[in-house]
């Protein structure tokens, strides 16, 4: 008896605390499926904070290798041409170029690697949702990513549809077309890339990367087939150069033209 | 009975909650700069519940105190964690320190009350039948 007549001089106070108890159940439910789908990505706390860091430390470093790469490769231009002075070193320049050569992308090349194939969605956005049409359509930017993301896991010569795909390479949205290399290509592209394969498939595989975002809309548009050997062709493109010039051939030219006016 | 309402408030709060969120999907770029504030509201609700529930039981409760403070705490955290996140000292910390003191504090208290209560009755108990 005692305790119903507690309870019903309780009740006031019941009820706004029962509210505000739902809303912390809201709250706890979202901060939970928040923080658990962050987690998911490795994107919350100290670790990633941690990774953040180290990952700035790596940047620097890589900078730092980069300015040592830069003159060393100044150095080897320097033996280069000396080399060619002394003459009958021809082999070594015919090493040289054709290693330079397939840097450039002006030789045919092979090697193990992934094959990525690209094709516009045959199933199209559900029907409620016709404004997300676009992201079923493979475009240039789609394109532009995944070789992105290929050369960011260390792609070493990549091909779309025949096009080899060098430094001086554009990918452009012309009609329902892309064009590479000035060439028209359209669905499906197949993405042919030299490199380590797991590497290459772990890059676009990254969690919320560019399979991921494929496959948020129709996981037939992106597949990955890795290759123990394949051939990816050379660039045919221009390789003209109407205004660059080479820093050390043209010092040595001024060099050498001076030379003769001293004679 | 009415003691378990906050309760099943709680849980149907929750379940509620897990659908809704889980249904709308959010971009981890914004989640991720949103979730800290929402783990703060829900250590504020959490506060103010047992605060809530520790005024009723000692009989000093009242409705404006409750959802101000409610409303009040949870600003002034998510005030505090924004400035820390501006001026790159974790604030926010001293928000989680500030009301995690104060849910243990409150815990306390209902936990003392209800054990007094029940070591009375069995006093009283004890006295009726000795009479």
């Amino acid at each position: 008896m005692n305790n119903n007549s507690q309870d019903s001089r309780l009740q006031p106070w019941v009820w706004p605390v029962t509210l505000l108890s739902f809303v912390l159940g809201l709250l706890m439910a979202g901060s939970i499926t928040t923080v658990s789908g962050l987690r998911r990505t490795g994107a919350t706390g100290r670790v990633g904070t941690a990774i953040a860091s180290q990952t700035e430390e790596q940047a620097r470093a890589t900078k730092e290798q980069g300015i040592q790469i830069q003159n060393l490769q100044k150095d080897k231009t320097k033996l280069e041409n000396s080399l060619a002075e002394n003459g009958g070193q021809a082999k070594t320049l015919n090493d040289e170029l054709q290693k330079v050569k397939v840097t450039a992308g002006l030789a045919e090349v092979k090697g193990p690697g992934i094959i990525l194939t690209l094709q516009d969605s045959k199933k199209g956005p559900a029907s409620n949702r016709q404004y997300e049409a676009d992201n079923f359509i493979i475009h240039d930017v789609t394109l532009m990513r995944a070789l992105n993301e290929l050369n960011a896991s260390g792609a070493e010569a990549i091909s779309i549809n025949g096009q080899r795909f060098v430094g001086r390479t554009a990918i452009r949205c012309v009609g329902p077309t892309a064009q590479v290399n000035g060439v028209p290509l359209a669905s499906p592209y197949y993405v042919r890339v030299i490199g380590d394969p797991d590497t290459l498939a772990g890059g676009l595989s990254i969690p919320e990367g560019f399979m991921d975002f494929m496959r948020s809309y129709d996981p037939e548009m992106a597949k990955i087939e890795k290759k123990k050997d394949l051939i990816v062709p050379a660039y045919t493109g221009t390789t003209e150069l109407r205004y660059a010039r080479h820093t050390a051939t043209v010092e040595k030219k001024q060099k050498r033209i001076k030379d003769a006016g001293n004679e | 009975m009415t003691g378990l309402l906050p309760a099943f408030g709680a849980v149907t709060g929750f379940v509620i909650g897990l659908l809704i969120f889980g249904f709308i999907r959010v971009p981890s770029e914004v989640s991720s700069s949103y979730a800290p504030y929402l783990s703060l509201a829900t250590l504020a609700a959490l506060d103010t519940t047992l605060g809530g529930i520790r005024a009723g039981i000692d009989g000093l409760f009242q409705d404006d105190v409750f959802v101000t403070g409610f409303v009040l705490n949870t600003m002034l955290a998510a005030g505090l964690a924004f400035l820390g996140d501006k001026i790159g000292v974790d604030l926010f910390l001293a928000a989680v320190v500030a009301l995690g003191t104060r849910v243990f504090l409150n815990l306390s208290l209902i936990r003392r009350h209800y054990l007094i209560r029940a070591s009375e009755r069995k006093r009283k108990l004890r006295e009726q039948r000795d009479a």
